[in-house]
């Protein structure tokens, strides 16, 4: 035990950050970025398509894979576009609705319908090449509703202060077993140094400055709503639990300092039951999505087929599920006051510092012509606080008209 | 000087009796120096040694373990490769002489007769000065006989000698013992009547003997005409060691079996390690043929197996995973184990049940003289074994523990993310011995091994293995031998998770089987000698349950339905001389496996799914569900072009009933033991082998190249993204299709001398293909696709050079083709999200490992009468810092796709391990 000990005394602090970096390795993985190449590929199909039991106009995007380095054009509805193709569901009662392209990639169906129980349903998209793609026919699942929704103080993975928003859901038939969960989040944000007037320059004759006028806001600018649909992969199920109930499953975590809390929050949540396959279908593809760097929860990768095939070319790779589920949804409020009482400040999208101009010049015109907001005037000391557009014109980031469903 | 020696000596003998020596002692000798080797003897028994050095230069270096040997048998057998020979003075010292033989008496009227006989030296004989007393009832160690009336006139140069060999204890006649000639090339055989006849040149000749169970013996005959000597020989079980090691020079290339490996346990002391653990199974892997997938991987694939078509042995029980600690440590204590021996080719028939190949690992007996053992203490880990002697020379305990302290480290650790992490690891193992008496010797051993580790603050794992086994070894007669074999081992493993949701729960996993086994050797004649038997295994397994933790926990207690199977086979083996050149190995196992209930099958529609289930069929307790059947064939031959150059083929087909499933690229402590069933269909292997070995040099250097074909039926994958834990309907992920693998393997050993090691390259394919009519059940368009351990190219080189009896280096450098994944070779967005689209199934390669490590052992120092023996080693795992790659994966981030590569060791890594035995 002499040696132990003289280990312990002489070696004690070297071997200790040494055994950190490989216990961390072992246990963690030493992970970092890798470089790769691959060779150019042929891009495939890429269907997004869901049919639900809301009578409604549905909607399938049409798009195809791209090169993994290519940059995603963020001012289009679908990027990387499938266009020019026709898109159609049938029933096996010979129903036909047809899909109209209403933007590049964006299929609507000309009328409103629903999925009705025990019909099959087929969706069939043949390309401007003239390939043709089917699905399995699909049925309607099984309905189920949102018990409850609710939001409350929690803290995340990360040990981060903040809201969680959770469902519970029931249904006492059992007669549902795979759940997908999609939100669509709400939230006022107040424009952080708004002011009341806006601020133009003068021209003279030739078109140059000479001084600013003050001039009443025609618009509003103050408040001002965003909406984002989730983009993460929500999934559970009831396959192992005793009854068909789902208690607190997160749907959304809210930072506390995060500017979508500040005012008011709302979130409407969808339920949609899902088939097995369908279900089968985004497990594989989350697990593709999440990071895991552990050693143990590394899945095989590969291509994994959806329902839908091509007619043409039995091998052809088409990514992609054609789901009809049945859906629920609900919709709830808070206010930041709810939850972290008496705490009054207020966060938003980007930070704010306001600048000074102490005379009408040439910087003071730079900073309007380049949009910069007035946040307020001292007409003692004549000099204009400016902020950045963004800090002073909410409009940049959301809407200024409250959507029809808001309650304040 | 040698003048001055010999007549001091001849001073001396003339009054001094030889000593009996009764002193045995335990000894290895790693590469030293005939000098060096008798500065050991020295330095543990009481022994000095006298001799002139420079008789010592031409003496090849020596290597070689002898336990519990007598001291002058070990001195006989060091000075074998010599022109020296030995005489044993007094009881402290020994004489070592040049040509010249010491003898303990001198002969009436001496000096007359040697003048006469160097006087008549017409032809050249040995000069006969000395007249045997063949009726002196001293026991000496080498007798000496003189045969025959010296004639004067009518010399022959051959007179021949013939007589009988018999039990000194029984008197009847010993068959098949060699008789040898020492230095002259002649040998003999008895025969089935003990009878022999041999021409000896005329004048002195040694004769060895030696048979398997029976002592050799060595006895001086000066033979002066044809005459007649009967040799009474005592039976030994310790004979039959040294006649391994001595066969073992030129095993490679006379053994009949293709693709064997031994790996010397002592000698993998001086390998290179991680952390400082010493692992006989890291040294497999720089064998050809043997790899694993990766540092932190466990399991290892042998010609292009999979992980889980191994069968590894420790006293003949399974140990189900070997490893401890993410596959970095082997989970069996390095100073327990006695013997490897890994069988990747031409598998005996005994053994059965897996695929690609056996590690049969032996556990040490322990010693039944005096109280003894070895520890290490190393950076991780500490290792004792002690042995224990219980009857003297009869039975003895060997008990062995092994345990990490890398707990109080991480806890000891500022770093948040550590301090919660935890992961220990120990194994405790027993051996108990009792020779009973000549014919009858028991062995009991015991095993366990427990991990535990935690990844994440919320989920706890934990796995352990148990092993139980006794054996019976009796003999019945001459021809006839057997033992009887009786073990059981547990494997199980739990994940215990805690989290915030209403789910937390506790997994268990476990699979035990017990095992009886009869295994007959019968001895028909030197020439044909065959094994037979039969063994029957219970398989129960437990393939999951799930309870809830905490009162909230919602989760559903679900225990998959227990599992049972019988696995039985019979198995007969011969090996047949044909001729001194000519040798088949020829074996057949006949297996029958059948499945038990209790139990529910379900009967599906193409494709599997839950879907397509048609029926679900109920059987009762022990009710066969299902059976299969299948012969084994394990056959194998060798020729000798000559003497140290041999041809090899073989042909081995085995059945493995019991699969991993696994959806993870590397075997991971949490992968669960399926049996087959009516829906899992068991996997089938023929292996063809062809080889060439040559040993150069008085066995030196061993050259080999060995080539193999393998096909696999109804191997084992999956669906991407499939469910395999607690899946009440798992068949439905699984997909069976068919396996291929071929490689040639080429391997350099240099055994001895200053510098040693190997030199192994391989190059081997190894391919998967899963075909079906449903899409969902096809892989990469129903072809054929590179195995998840596909790895064409493959080195390994193992070196170690000895400076002095005290200080050797060593290294160890591995290169391996990176082997196949999948990669991503595009994007697309689905619901607002960018994922990534992935090639074909293993279509690109990893960047390619190689990795160098470098060790230096330093002995303690060889004082006289020291306690205990110490040894240090130091030694720098992946001196280059080379950041091998152990899988390369992908994520979406924030939109983004980013590549990672995950690595265990990327840096060098220094260990110091201090190791004594006493």
């Amino acid at each position: 035990m002499y040696v132990s000990q003289f280990i312990n005394m002489r070696f004690r602090k070297k071997y200790q950050i040494f055994i950190a970096v490989v216990i961390s390795c072992i246990t963690q993985g030493c992970v970092e970025s890798y470089d790769f190449e691959t060779e150019k590929r042929e891009s495939i199909l890429v269907i997004e398509a869901r049919l639900t039991n809301e009578l409604k106009k549905h909607e399938i995007l049409v798009s195809r894979s791209f090169q993994l380095k290519e940059e995603v054009p963020y001012d289009t509805d679908v990027p990387f576009a499938e266009a020019n193709a026709v898109v159609k569901i049938t029933d096996d009662q010979q129903n036909e609705f047809i899909f109209k392209e209403t933007s590049p990639g964006k299929y609507i169906s000309l009328i409103e319908f629903k999925a009705v129980s025990n019909r099959k349903y087929t969706l069939s998209i043949t390309t401007s090449n003239a390939n043709t793609y089917l699905s399995s026919p699909m049925v309607l699942t099984a309905e189920a509703q949102i018990d409850k929704m609710y939001f409350s103080r929690t803290t995340n993975d990360n040990g981060l202060d903040g809201i969680g928003v959770f469902i519970d859901s029931y249904n006492p038939e059992g007669t549902s077993v795979f759940y997908k969960y999609e939100y669509e989040e709400t939230y006022k944000i107040v424009a952080q140094y708004w002011g009341r007037f806006d601020i133009v320059i003068n021209r003279n004759a030739q078109g140059a400055p000479a001084g600013v006028s003050l001039v009443q806001k025609n618009k509003e600018e103050q408040e001002c709503y965003i909406t984002k649909k989730s983009n993460e992969i929500i999934i559970g199920n009831t396959n192992d639990l005793s009854e068909d109930r789902l208690v607190g499953v997160p749907i959304r975590f809210i930072e506390r300092r995060h500017h979508s809390a500040t005012y008011r929050y709302s979130i409407l949540a969808k339920q949609y039951v899902q088939s097995k396959e369908a279900y089968t279908f985004y497990e594989t593809l989350k697990k593709f999505s999440s990071v895991d760097g552990d050693l143990f929860s590394q899945i095989q990768p590969g291509f994994f087929e959806g329902n839908i095939f091509s007619e043409n070319n039995p091998n052809e790779k088409v990514v992609g599920f054609f789901d009809v589920a049945a859906v629920s949804s609900k919709r709830i409020y808070f206010n930041y006051q709810d939850i972290f009482l008496g705490d009054s400040t207020s966060f938003y999208v980007i930070d704010c510092v306001t600048k000074e101009y102490l005379n009408v010049g040439a910087d003071l015109y730079k900073a309007i012509e380049r949009g910069d907001k007035l946040y307020s005037f001292n007409p003692l000391s004549g000099s204009y606080k400016m902020v950045v557009k963004g800090c002073g014109d909410c409009t940049v980031f959301g809407n200024n008209i409250a959507p029809d469903f808001w309650e304040d | 000087m040698r003048v001055f020696l010999v007549i001091i000596l001849f001073l001396n003998v003339y009054w001094v009796s030889a000593q009996k020596d009764t002193k045995r002692i335990t000894i290895t000798f790693d590469n030293v120096t005939i000098e060096e080797a008798l500065h050991q003897i020295e330095a543990i028994t009481s022994f000095r040694f006298y001799y002139v050095r420079a008789w010592l230069d031409d003496v090849p270096l020596i290597s070689g373990t002898y336990t519990d040997v007598l001291v002058t048998t070990i001195v006989e057998q060091l000075l074998k490769r010599s022109i020296l020979n030995y005489y044993v003075l007094t009881e402290k010292e020994i004489v070592l002489t040049r040509n010249t033989i010491i003898y303990d008496k001198l002969p009436d009227h001496f000096f007359n007769r040697s003048k006469e006989v160097v006087k008549d030296s017409t032809i050249a004989i040995n000069p006969l000065f000395y007249l045997g007393n063949e009726t002196s009832k001293k026991k000496i160690i080498i007798k000496t006989y003189r045969i025959g009336k010296e004639v004067k006139k009518d010399r022959k140069e051959y007179y021949t000698l013939t007589g009988y060999v018999k039990y000194l204890r029984t008197g009847k006649p010993i068959s098949n013992v060699a008789l040898i000639v020492k230095g002259k090339n002649i040998g003999a055989e008895t025969n089935a009547k003990g009878f022999y006849s041999i021409e000896l040149p005329v004048g002195l000749n040694y004769i060895e003997t030696s048979s398997l169970g029976v002592e050799d013996s060595r006895q001086r005959v000066i033979i002066y005409n044809d005459g007649q000597l009967d040799l009474y020989l005592s039976e030994s079980l310790e004979a039959l060691e040294e006649v391994l090691i001595k066969t073992n020079a030129d095993k490679n290339v006379k053994e009949v079996t293709t693709g064997t490996e031994e790996i010397d346990v002592e000698e993998s002391k001086n390998i290179p390690l991680v952390l400082g653990e010493r692992d006989v199974l890291k040294v497999a892997t720089t064998l050809p043929g043997i790899t694993t997938s990766g540092e932190g991987a466990s399991g290892y694939n042998v010609r292009g197996g999979k992980a889980d078509q191994n069968l590894t042995l420790l006293d003949d029980g399974v140990i189900y995973n070997p490893q401890h600690f993410f596959g970095i440590f082997s989970a069996l204590n390095p100073f327990a184990v006695g013997s490897v021996n890994i069988y990747k080719g031409s598998i005996p028939a005994e053994y059965g049940g897996r695929l690609s190949s056996v590690f049969n690992l032996k556990t040490k007996n322990g010693n039944t003289e005096k109280f003894s053992g070895e520890a290490s203490i190393g950076p991780v880990t500490g290792n004792i074994a002690i042995e224990i002697p219980v009857i003297k020379n009869k039975s003895s305990l060997m008990i062995g523990g092994r345990g990490t302290y890398s707990d109080w480290i991480l806890k000891s650790l500022d770093e948040e993310k550590l301090k919660n992490s935890k992961a220990s690891f120990y194994d405790l193992i027993a051996k108990y011995h009792y020779k009973i008496n000549d014919d009858n010797n028991i062995q009991a051993t015991g095993y366990y091994s427990s991990d535990v580790f935690s990844v994440t603050s919320d989920s706890l794992f934990n796995y352990s293995n148990r092993l139980l086994s006794l054996k019976w070894n009796h003999r019945f007669n001459d021809k006839n031998s057997g033992s009887l074999l009786l073990t059981n081992s547990k494997y199980n493993f739990g994940i215990k998770y805690e989290g915030k949701s209403n789910n937390d729960f506790e997994l268990g996993y476990d699979i035990n089987e017990t095992e009886l086994k009869l295994k007959m050797n019968y001895l028909y004649s030197s020439k044909y000698k065959f094994n037979y038997g039969f063994s029957s295994k219970l398989y129960e397994v437990h393939p999951g349950s799930i309870k809830p933790k905490g009162a909230k926990s919602i989760t559903e207690s679900l225990a998959i339905p227990k599992e049972r199977a019988l696995e039985s086979a019979v198995f007969v083996e011969g090996k047949f001389d044909i001729s001194k050149k000519l040798s088949f190995n020829l074996g057949i196992r006949y297996s029958l496996y059948a499945v038990l209930g209790e139990s529910e099958q379900r009967i599906y529609d193409n494709p599997k799914s839950e879907s397509t289930i048609k029926e679900t069929l109920s059987f009762d307790t022990n009710e066969v569900v299902k059976t299969y059947q299948s012969p084994e064939i394990r056959a194998s031959g060798r020729y000798l072009l000559a003497s140290d150059l041999s041809i090899k083929a073989g042909y081995n087909n085995s059945f493995q009933y019991i699969h991993t499933l696994t959806n993870n690229t590397t075997a991971s402590p949490t992968d669960i033991w399926k049996v087959s069933d009516i829906n899992i269909k068991p996997q089938q292997a023929s292996l063809y082998s062809l080889g060439v070995f040559k040993n150069l040099k008085d066995d030196i250097y061993e050259l080999s190249i060995e080539g193999y074909y393998k096909k696999i039926k109804n191997i084992l994958d999956y669906k991407v993204g499939s469910q395999l834990l607690l899946n009440k309907t798992v068949e439905t992920e699984v997909l069976q299709g068919l396996g291929k693998a071929y490689g040639v393997e080429f391997l350099i050993k240099k055994n001895k001398g200053k510098l040693n090691g190997w030199l192994g390259y391989t190059y081997s394919r190894s391919f998967t293909k899963l075909d079906s009519k449903f899409s969902e059940e096809r892989v990469n368009g129903g072809d054929y696709f590179p195995s998840n351990f596909d790895k064409p190219h493959d080195i390994s080189l193992v070196a170690n050079y000895k400076f002095t009896k005290r200080f050797s280096f060593s290294t160890n450098f591995v290169y391996q083709t990176g082997r196949p994944v999948t990669f991503p070779v595009g994007s697309y967005i689905l619901q607002r999200e960018k994922y990534v689209l992935y090639s074909d199934r293993n279509e690109f390669r990893i960047p390619d490992y190689y990795r160098l490590d470098i060790g230096f052992n330093i002995e303690g120092n060889h004082k006289k009468k020291k306690k205990a023996h110490s040894f240090w080693s130091i030694s720098v795992y992946n001196v280059l810092g080379r950041n091998n790659p152990f899988s390369v994966f992908f994520v979406t981030e924030e939109g983004e796709i980013k590549a990672y590569q995950s690595s265990v060791f990327s840096i060098p890594i220094p260990t110091i391990t201090y190791n004594f035995k006493f």
